[in-house]
């Protein structure tokens, strides 16, 4: 009897867990049900094109064939590895690294991009034994240009795991292509689109058995940004010529749309569309010219004379000079026991002079009368160590002189300095007048300043994006442009611009690149400057010659134009420098008059005859 | 009475064994059908696992009336010929069975499938340990009697163990044990064995067994203990995709059935063939998915009442030898439903012995059919002798 009990008993303990499973649990157990044989597959998105401002094709997206690896089915990995490695040549470290990924845990993730027919051929012979192998179509990211642009334009790459901790990306999801620099960055909400997904029903070794429901992907938006091709044209290859890193940069002063920007060293961003090799990346990465910086905002330089023109301008607002006041040059000037040279002995010349002869005597007097609060508050308006604001990721401050950057320094160079030492000396103002010292602005930021100057106080945000065009899904974008505005007399603005008027035609700095247009008079107002790297007055290696600066404008009434041009150690801004501006000038004039821009490769420093277009296309 | 003996004979004959019996066939069939639409099964429809089942019922049945007919004392008479062929069968197979999964547990039987020498070893042991049983001095069981059946239960045992199949190896214990203890050993020999089992197993667990278990044993034993305690933690992945992977679909598939079901060739865990096993060993969770809690707990029940109905029919035999078979095949066949049961809803760790009658595999069938028929012989016999 005893036994029979017992038995009951078992029994009854079955009959119980039967009920709580099948009655008290139910719901969960049906929910593991469907997890278990539902897979989500996502349909990228396609993203959007990237277009320059008259609708040619910067970065477009073309179909291609992505050999993806679903974990969840792989019943051996080192079978599946030894597969991928004998059939399809990827790499074991790749794959294992791939597949241990995060987002491995949630789709199948990428394992060789590009395939060839051969290879889907090969999934398909391979689907029953081995179901984790799957084809994904996964528009990849073409740029027909290559470098051209590839700063502005960034690339793509999957993101990260840290990505996604951070709310940038807080949209994504693991294993998502997302822009990781420039406007794919900037703007990769609006390209990126929404991807859809097959839903499917699968058996147990991960083989498909039937679908439930597709929905679509939403592609993306396309971007038409403010970049003009020809010019960006011809500010790379300005640069490209004279083999030196450098940056070209060109605003419209009217309203901030950039119209070029070309940085040199560049990179090629297909290489990222295809998923980069560790070598590629590392020598981009280990690269001492640092090919992967804009230097047009991820860099700081001083702009040397160039940054007599925010002097000027802050002085006024200041309320220390007036545009009529005449200083003295003297050749150069006694400050803390050191006589600092000019160039030359101006006399005594009025502002315009000064600027047109880049007279650093007079900016000397100026800069100590301005004094360092007044050239902080007044340099920071024009936008100096300020950002610019521009539509571009990681975008650097850069800074101008302080209390605190004297302290650092003098803590840095001389360890046991008296509190005498770290007070702001005359010596320093001299040294900021000219640009040197303590000035670090970035080169937008530079150029920003001067277009504003041309436009007589009236400062724009640059940007590249011009709209990113509606679709069904999601509305038109355009970039609000903050203008900011500093009130000066005529005068005041007449005097700084004439003299950037005389640098270029009235026998100035920049007196070889001056542009005779007479069909429309246009006429380039700019400013030159010569940075001095080390402070040597003779330079023999190249790492220690000057970095060559030109900033300028046109046309001098109503601005239509304004560009940068910076040449690490390209010596004379007037040589290097504002020949390329010239260039790009010369270039928009014929577009202007609808001539065609053919492609300008001229030798630094030539004739200006060179650097004008030849034949028609 | 009625006149003739034929007529008496259908008269007495066990029908409610018969209709239990085919009832639980008739399931087993239904669902073996149901499964074989799932991919990855044999496509041939001879080599369908319904249409084997089918085959070796057909053979089962036939040697389930011949049993009922049998007159008991030859059946004690050849116990040692049986005993000692079952026996030879396993040794057999040690040589020239098949491995399937690192086991060489059958031998080829052509169109019917395999045998499965084992599930014979059980009926051969269980009626020579009966036979040595038998006879019964007034000291009870002397101890020449015990060392005997140790020696006869330990042969198949240790051979099964050859093979390897431990699950099987520990099925040949509780028949035996219960057959020694109707032995009319003394009460305080049955309470005094049973104190010192509750207090020494932990011990012998954790210094003797313990140790000499092979990893997934371990493993197995864990994923029982989480199943029961902490079923959340069979979802993290390792546990998931290793070796509580059985264990979780089987659950899975038990939990999701519900109340009614998710009817014939309705359940997703079955048709996609996410159990491993689910023909056989693991044939109760297609069950309780298609046909819910009412479908396994009828199944429970038919097999309840066969057990208790055996264990009736032994309390009713007049005989030592016949009572001690039938206590034993009770037993036997309490602890697969059990144990089986037990493992497709997580409670007992994964040994791999089949569920009578509803399992597909025609050793398993054929054995149980003709230990039911030994049931159905005695209880016709109940009002003669």
């Amino acid at each position: 009897m005893a036994l029979q009990v017992g038995i009951v008993a078992a029994f009854v303990v079955l009959a119980l867990r039967l009920w709580s499973m099948q009655v008290v649990h139910h719901e969960d157990y049906v929910r593991q049900a469907e997890n278990n044989r539902e897979r989500k597959i996502p349909i990228v998105a396609p993203r959007g094109s990237i277009l320059d401002r008259h609708g040619n094709v910067l970065v477009d997206s073309r179909p291609t064939f992505s050999l993806m690896v679903n974990r969840e089915d792989i019943q051996d990995e080192a079978e599946t590895i030894r597969i991928l490695a004998e059939e399809f040549g990827v790499s074991p470290e790749y794959a294992r690294q791939q597949l241990r990924s995060p987002a491995a845990k949630v789709r199948p993730v990428e394992v060789k991009s590009n395939i060839t027919d051969a290879d889907r051929a090969k999934v398909s012979v391979l689907d029953y034994e081995h179901p984790e192998f799957l084809v994904e179509l996964r528009p990849q990211r073409k740029y027909p240009h290559g470098e051209l642009a590839c700063h502005v334009l960034g690339y793509v790459a999957e993101v990260s795991e840290a990505q996604l901790k951070q709310p940038e990306f807080d949209y994504c999801r693991p294993g998502d292509k997302v822009g990781q620099a420039g406007l794919e960055r900037f703007y990769n909400r609006l390209l990126m689109g929404r991807d859809g997904y097959r839903r499917i029903i699968v058996d147990s070794r991960g083989r498909f058995v039937r679908e439930i429901e597709t929905v679509p992907p939403v592609p993306g938006q396309d971007i038409v940004t403010t970049l003009d091709l020809d010019l960006q044209r011809v500010a790379e290859e300005r640069l490209k010529a004279l083999k030196l890193n450098g940056t070209i940069a060109v605003i419209d002063p009217r309203n901030g749309e950039m119209l070029a920007l070309a940085s040199m060293p560049g990179y090629d961003p297909n290489l990222f569309a295809a998923g980069i090799s560790r070598a590629d990346y590392a020598r981009y990465v280990n690269d001492k010219h640092k090919p992967l910086r804009n230097r047009a905002i991820q860099d700081i330089y001083p702009p040397g004379s160039t940054w007599k023109i925010i002097m000027a301008v802050a002085a006024m607002r200041a309320g220390v000079l007036k545009p009529t006041d005449r200083l003295l040059c003297g050749g150069g000037i006694n400050v803390g026991g050191r006589h600092v040279r000019c160039m030359g002995n101006h006399g005594m010349p009025s502002l315009s002079t000064a600027i047109a002869k880049s007279c650093d005597g007079w900016f000397y007097r100026l800069g100590i009368k301005l004094g360092l609060e007044n050239l902080r508050t007044y340099a920071s308006e024009l936008g100096a160590g300020e950002y610019t604001g521009v539509d571009l990721p990681n975008e650097f401050k850069g800074y101008i002189p302080s209390l605190e950057l004297k302290a650092a320094t003098v803590r840095r160079t001389m360890p046991n300095a008296t509190p005498a030492q770290y007070r702001w000396t005359d010596a320093d103002s001299v040294y900021a007048s000219i640009g040197q010292a303590m000035v670090r602005p970035t080169p937008l930021q530079m150029l920003r300043a001067v277009a504003g100057i041309a436009m007589r106080g009236e400062l724009h945000t640059p940007h590249f994006l011009l709209e990113a065009r509606p679709t069904s899904e999601y509305p038109r974008v355009t970039f609000t442009d903050q203008v900011k505005r500093i009130e000066l007399p005529d005068e005041c603005w007449d005097a700084v611009i004439e003299g950037m008027w005389a640098a270029v035609n009235a026998g100035g700095t920049a007196a070889a690149s001056a542009i005779r247009d007479p069909e429309t008079g246009f006429e380039m107002c700019g400013k030159t400057g010569t940075a001095q790297v080390v402070s040597k007055l003779k330079a023999s290696k190249l790492e220690e010659r000057d970095h060559s600066w030109f900033v300028g404008f046109g046309p001098r009434e109503k601005p239509e134009i304004a560009a940068i041009s910076l040449v690490e150690h390209g010596g004379f801004g007037a040589r290097v420098s504002a020949p390329n501006v010239r260039a790009i000038f010369e270039a928009w004039l014929r577009k202007k008059k609808g001539l065609p821009v053919d492609s300008v490769s001229a030798p630094p420093a030539t004739s200006p005859k060179a650097s004008l277009p030849t034949k028609a296309r | 009475m009625k006149s003739s003996l034929q007529e008496s004979r259908w008269r007495d004959f066990d029908w409610p064994l018969l209709v239990a019996i085919t009832l639980l066939c008739g399931i087993s069939l239904l669902v073996l059908y149901s499964i074989d639409a799932a991919p990855g099964e044999a496509t041939e429809w001879h080599q369908k696992f319904w249409f084997k089942q089918l085959l070796w019922c057909g053979i089962g049945y036939a040697a389930f009336f011949w049993v009922t007919r049998l007159n008991f004392q030859r059946v004690f008479d050849a116990a040692p010929y049986i005993y000692a062929g079952t026996l030879l069968l396993l040794l057999a197979v040690l040589f020239i069975g098949v491995k399937i999964n690192g086991q060489r547990c059958w031998i080829r039987l052509g169109p019917l499938g395999t045998l499965q020498p084992s599930e014979f070893a059980k009926l051969g042991t269980i009626l020579l340990v009966a036979r040595i049983l038998r006879p019964l001095g007034l000291q009870g069981l002397t101890w020449q009697q015990l060392a005997l059946v140790a020696v006869v239960t330990l042969l198949p045992v240790v051979l099964t163990l050859q093979q390897p199949d431990t699950g099987t190896a520990l099925t040949f214990f509780p028949p035996v044990l219960v057959m020694i203890f109707l032995s009319g050993i003394a009460i305080r020999w049955v309470v005094g064995v049973s104190l010192a089992g509750l207090i020494l197993s932990p011990l012998l667990f954790v210094f003797l067994i313990e140790p000499r278990l092979k990893q997934y044993q371990r493993d197995r034993i864990n994923v029982t203990w989480n199943a029961i305690f902490h079923p959340e933690r069979l979802r993290d992945r390792q546990t998931r995709e290793g070796f509580g992977y059985q264990t979780l679909q089987s659950m899975i598939a038990v939990g999701s059935g519900g109340i009614l079901g998710r009817g014939f060739r309705g359940g997703t865990q079955s048709q996609g063939g996410f159990i491993p096993a689910h023909h056989s060993d693991f044939i109760a969770s297609v069950i309780a998915e298609e046909f819910g809690l009412v479908g396994s707990l009828g199944v429970l029940a038919l097999l309840l009442f066969i057990i208790l109905h055996s264990a009736n029919v032994a309390g009713r035999s007049r005989e030592r030898f016949s009572m001690l078979v039938l206590a034993g095949h009770m037993t036997l066949l309490a602890f697969h439903v059990i144990v089986n049961f037990g493992m497709v809803v997580g409670l007992v760790p994964i040994i791999g012995i089949p569920l009578p009658l509803l399992s597909a595999g025609g050793s398993s069938l054929l054995m149980t059919l003709v230990s039911l028929g030994l049931v159905a012989n005695v209880y016709e016999r109940r009002f003669t002798n």
